[in-house]
């Protein structure tokens, strides 16, 4: 209903939201502080020696020799399994995203409805989050059996999490102006979601539905445990069977995908912009005789059509995933079976190590990416150089560097350094870069232009408008996306796994390749405990600084 | 819209006795006696802090008094349910500073989502509101002289035109009052006056109500029947425009630096 | 507030002292590969049937480090191929996988196998099988009829849970892409419980499964499943050493492997603390002794072994002239 309930001392206003003067709130420099202290105990602990790096360089180069000449195989069962993986990519992250949207409008802490339906909402956001797509694997396996759909259920599971986290953030990072204009007409709750909160949110939320389908196609090795085949599965056969020109093959068709669907996001993003641009196309209809009717004008037809291909998309993805609802009968005793045997969690030593040793690289780990990513993401805005070659080659390189998969960089580095920790440090600081270069240059790219034409017409130098004009409201998104890398860095630590530095992944692997699901059950505790304790932190922060 | 002939306009649109309203231990408002009738055009003038906005939001239903009654347009919202709530906010229009749109849909839209109040389903788009609702929206854009611009991102509109569009969507809602708070504070003087005179003469041709909060006293002056300041929470001031002068009105913000 | 304030100071204050003054966990001494090693790096790859794998090559470890008079820091791996190339760059000496890492490996690195586990006291006892099972009932009979069926394997680079098989299938004249519709269930288990719970007509596992594991964890009962192939006997999990180390270190290393089982580990005192009662299999000889946890699939010793022992590898891959075997 429309109403935000009246409330005697009332919820902060718009008034008191509206103008944010840059605060220094602790936070913004608390959390920076907090990561630069695990940074170096971290770097003491992983015994980081980049003259080692340096004396390795040839056994690099010798590796990368050996993925010369790039072979595809057999080029149509490659594009089989391409589109193979992309329907169920996108069947699962369809699937997601369409959940996601409640959650979030639910978990968003502008939800004016009964408290106990936002916890249930935040709680099942980070616990699908915390648990690893593996995990969903092998119970769906057990429930839908074999093949696509458990697969895409198991990537929709997961994808939930982040996306309705980042939906979240979304929703709470928009002024509240427009919501409380349309809660005073009389609107009822979803009909003021809808015209305030979604259509604003639109462009954000389809470029990180867009991503998690990057990473999702990435991600699709996981479907080799549901038997669904695909990219992801061939790619890690050929790393384990050391065929390493068909993986250098299949990682450029991964790229090339991946090149697509970042164009994709980017004209996308220019079709639907949020803020107005210098470029924005103002007339968003062609004015026709009869002044209610809304004429087709370009903007209009690529506004539809990119809504109708990607429905389309979605719709033919579903049906290539069905099941048999004939199978749910016969598969609850043995679903039930192996849920049994993840009671009672057990929680070892190892498993308290795993953590830690994840714990301590993810986040020494995001201290690099983050400053990495910053670096590439201030460099690819506008709002310092307006060099658009420049932007537009950052923006390619960080899709190959993301292209190309953690376990990769894993054995480069195990090659120069030989086993153990700083390997995979270096593994995991790669991604964790290209991970915040990629959530940096978007929300760099989100800042509101408004207000800093008005500074520009103070004479301000680009110097002073970023700092003054653009950095303010870059912070809040600064601080959360890197929490949230150390979020994700933390799941994707399984590399450290292959460099024989131990941490969650490997132990979580362990567990479920020897059928010690009490073990799984005790790291999935863990995990989720950690991933809550990120999220208060990044909670309490927002609401520092936002 | 004919509607001020055919409104039942029995008794004031607003009353208000002996309200007060703390939040916490704050007191923003005391002993607010306030009563305004159909079809007036109130000047709410006063200095920042003053509680201009918060005397505005008890006339919606945002808050509610903590002494004291309120009744607007016969009811007490402290005594509505949500529901009922709901109802009576579809008959008030509310024009916020920020204008409220939102920047990347269409003026069209925008209007259009005046109309919210009156519908069941969620809307996206223009094209999925009833044709009956798009032919007044067109209506309501011509009287704030906004039809060419209809299908423009209301981003790219003037700050002046932003405020013509948000005071169209209050037209979709047919209301009987309208509350302005602070509706030109981020608009140049040409553009404030153009949108005061726009609501002005709207409020004569439709016969609505209009409370608005206003810094600008010689604004206040030009465009408003009645004047009432208020400072630190109380009225101090209330009276017919034509009975006030600017020197009196400027000595309520001059010797708040006494306060 | 103040609490996370002088948290974060506190932290960042251990960080420093701890970076200042203690060395790392982690870090190395000299560089693996020289002439003359400080160290030894031994990595192992998790097989399915160890549960704590780092555990139980502690004594192996040990006895490693008694012969060489070396340190050996111990690696566990989760990939081959992490551990073949580390070996490739000469920084990791000794190492425990699979045979068919190994039937990878020995292309690109300077590795030799000095031993291989044996499971029991009978030389050549650690060697595996491949079982097609189905379930209980099926009309499946033979691997002959399986033309036309869906057939469960683990993956397509796993001996055990698919290359065996496959060259099973076309010595049984079946192709075992185009006679038979493949499903990779990405594990042993899931190749099983799918091929009990429908998904599949028949599956293949490596024999440790059927017989020991999935009974073991109550995943498949008695008589649940009926074998209806078995491969040849395949070479279980090597100990490879690196060419590149000098002569009386590998000799030493393949010493430490012969010169003890796990019951003459037990007596020296490798794993003091955490013996265990010798196994049944192992026979009357050894009832009642104290025996250590030899390696990842708990052994009674290593036996030499030599390049010859993978010979069924070759074959295998001979035979189906399968993607994974190729050569680079
Ligand atoms: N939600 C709130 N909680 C606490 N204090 C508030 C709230 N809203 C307004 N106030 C306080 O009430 C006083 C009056 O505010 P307001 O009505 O916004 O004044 P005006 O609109 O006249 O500038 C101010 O001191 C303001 O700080
Ligand atoms: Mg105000």
């Amino acid at each position: 209903m429309s109403v935000s309930t009246p409330v005697r001392p009332a919820p902060v206003t718009s008034e008191a939201r509206e103008p944010r003067p840059p605060r220094a709130a602790v936070a913004t420099w608390l959390i920076p502080l907090g990561y630069v202290a695990v940074a170096l105990f971290g770097t003491w602990w992983i015994a980081i020696d980049l003259a080692a790096l340096r004396d390795g360089a040839s056994d690099i180069s010798r590796l990368l020799a050996r993925m010369v000449p790039v072979t595809f195989g057999l080029v149509p069962a490659l594009l089989g399994l391409v589109l193979e993986t992309l329907w169920i990519a996108l069947a699962g992250t369809g699937i997601a995203a369409l959940v996601s949207l409640p959650l979030a409008a639910a978990a968003s802490r502008d939800f004016t409805g009964p408290k106990p339906v936002q916890w249930l909402a935040r709680g099942l956001i980070v616990v699908t989050r915390a648990v690893p797509s593996l995990v969903f694997a092998i119970v769906f396996v057990r429930i839908f059996g074999l093949g696509p759909f458990a697969g895409a259920l198991a990537i929709a599971f997961h994808s939930v999490g982040m996306i309705a986290k980042m939906m979240t953030d979304v929703f709470e990072e928009l002024t509240p102006a427009p919501r409380e204009s349309i809660d005073a007409v009389g609107s009822s709750r979803l009909q003021s979601f809808v015209a305030t909160t979604l259509s604003r949110a639109m462009p954000s939320v389809s470029s990180l539905v867009l991503y998690r389908l990057d990473i999702n196609i990435r991600a699709s090795a996981v479907l080799g445990l549901v038997g669904a085949g695909g990219i992801g599965v061939a790619l890690q056969t050929a790393i384990g069977s050391l065929n390493y020109h068909l993986a250098a093959g299949i990682i450029v068709v991964i790229a090339v995908l991946l090149l697509a669907l970042e164009l994709i996001s980017f004209l996308s993003q220019r079709a639907v912009a949020e803020h107005a641009h210098d470029g924005t196309v103002a007339e968003l209809y062609r004015r026709t005789p009869d002044p209610t009717r809304p004429g087709w004008n370009r903007g209009r037809a690529l506004r539809t059509g990119s809504a109708v291909v990607f429905a389309g998309a979605l719709l033919f993805a579903l049906t290539q995933v069905r099941f048999d609802p004939g199978r749910l009968s016969r598969s609850w005793q043995s679903t039930l079976d192996l849920l049994a045997g993840f009671v009672p969690p057990v929680i070892d030593p190892a498993v308290v190590t795993g953590i830690f040793e994840s714990l301590v690289m993810a986040l020494t780990a995001t201290t690099v990416g983050v400053v990495a990513g910053l670096v590439i993401a201030v460099l690819s805005s506008p709002h310092l150089i307006r060099f658009a070659p420049l932007s537009a080659l950052l923006r390619i390189l960080v899709v190959l560097i993301r292209s190309v998969p953690d376990v990769i960089y894993a054995l480069v580095f195990v090659a120069a350094l030989g086993l153990g920790p700083f390997a995979g440090f270096l593994a995991l600081s790669i991604s964790c870069t290209a991970l915040a270069a990629k959530f940096f240059t978007d929300s760099l790219e989100n800042v509101d232009p408004a207000p800093l034409r008005a500074l520009e017409a103070t004479g301000a130098s680009r110097l002073q408008v970023f700092v003054s004009g653009v950095w303010p409201r870059f912070v809040p998104s600064l601080i959360g996306n890197s929490l949230f890398t150390s979020d994700l860095a933390l799941r994707e630590s399984a590399v450290l796994g292959i460099v024989g530095a131990g941490g969650v992944g490997f132990v979580l692997q362990e567990s479920v390749a020897t059928l010690d699901y009490g073990t799984t059950a005790g790291v999935l505790i863990c995990l989720v405990v950690v991933v809550v304790a990120l999220e208060a932190v990044a909670r309490w922060a927002r609401k520092k600084v936002i | 819209m004919s509607a001020s002939a055919t409104r039942p306009e029995n008794g004031p649109s607003v009353q208000l006795h002996d309200v007060g309203m703390s939040f916490g231990h704050k007191q923003v408002l005391s002993d607010i006696d306030l009563e305004i009738s159909p079809g007036h055009f109130v000047a709410l003038v006063g200095p920042s802090g003053a509680g201009k906005s918060t005397l505005l939001r008890l006339l919606n239903g945002s808050h509610l008094p903590t002494a004291g009654r309120v009744s607007v347009l016969g009811s007490e919202p402290a005594t509505c349910s949500r529901r009922e709530l709901q109802q009576l906010r579809t008959r008030i229009g509310f024009v916020f500073q920020q204008f409220g749109l939102v920047g990347r849909l269409s003026a069209m839209e925008n209007v259009l989502m005046g109309a919210l109040g009156s519908l069941r389903m969620p809307r996206y788009g223009v094209s999925t509101y009833p044709r009956d609702l798009r032919v007044r929206a067109a209506e309501n854009l011509e009287r704030v002289g906004l039809l060419e611009e209809r299908f423009q991102r209301c981003d790219t509109l003037s700050g002046g035109q932003q405020q013509r569009v948000a005071i169209a969507r209050t037209l979709m809602q047919d209301a009987e009052i309208v509350l302005a708070d602070e509706p030109v504070a981020s608009l140049d003087p040409s553009a404030s006056l153009s949108v005061l005179e726009t609501l002005r003469r709207l409020s004569a041709e439709d016969g609505f109500t209009v409370v608005c909060s206003l810094h600008q006293v010689d604004l206040a002056l030009r465009i408003s029947d009645r004047i009432v300041a208020v400072r630190d929470g109380a009225i101090v001031l209330d009276r017919a425009t034509s009975q006030t002068d600017e020197t009196e009105l400027r000595s309520i913000y001059s010797d708040r630096a006494a306060a | 507030m103040r609490l996370a304030l002088s948290l974060t100071v506190s932290l960042a204050a251990v960080a420093l002292v701890a970076s200042g003054c203690a060395e790392s966990p982690n870090a190395r001494g000299g560089s693996s590969g020289s002439d003359d090693p400080s160290e030894l790096v031994f990595a192992v790859v998790p097989t399915e049937d160890g549960e704590d794998l780092a555990k139980s090559f502690e004594p192996v470890v040990a006895a490693i480090e008694k012969k060489t008079g070396l340190d050996v820091s111990m690696e566990t791996v989760s990939s081959n191929a992490g551990v073949i190339e580390a070996q490739v760059a000469e920084r990791v000496d000794v190492a425990v996988y699979g045979a068919f890492s190994y039937y990878l490996a020995q292309d690109v690195a300077d590795i030799s196998p000095v031993a291989i586990d044996q499971l029991t006291p009978d030389p050549g006892s650690g060697t595996v099988n491949s079982y097609g099972v189905v379930k209980a009932g099926s009309d499946i009979s033979s691997i002959e009829d399986l033309k036309g069926a869906d057939v469960c394997f683990t993956d397509p680079a796993s001996t055990t849970g698919y290359l065996a098989a496959s060259a099973g299938l076309i010595e049984a004249g079946l192709d075992p892409e185009k006679d038979i519709n493949p499903v990779f269930a990405g594990g042993h288990d899931t190749a099983v419980t799918q091929m009990l719970a429908g998904d599949c007509d028949a599956a293949f596992a490596a024999s440790t499964f059927i017989d020991d594991i999935l009974p073991a964890k109550g995943v498949i009962k008695e008589g649940d499943v009926t074998k209806i192939w078995t491969s040849d006997g395949l070479p279980g999990s090597p100990m490879v050493v690196g060419n590149w180390l000098p002569e009386d270190v590998r000799k030493d290393v393949t010493a430490a492997m012969t010169d003890y089982d796990a019951v003459s580990a037990a007596e020296d005192g490798l794993c003091e603390g955490a013996e265990r009662e010798a196994p049944a299999p192992w026979g009357e000889e050894y009832a009642g002794k104290k025996a250590c946890e030899w390696g990842g699939t708990g052994a009674f010793a290593f036996e030499p072994a030599t390049d010859a022992v993978f010979d069924p590898i070759r074959k295998i891959c001979d035979v189906t002239d399968a993607d994974v075997c190729r050569e680079e």
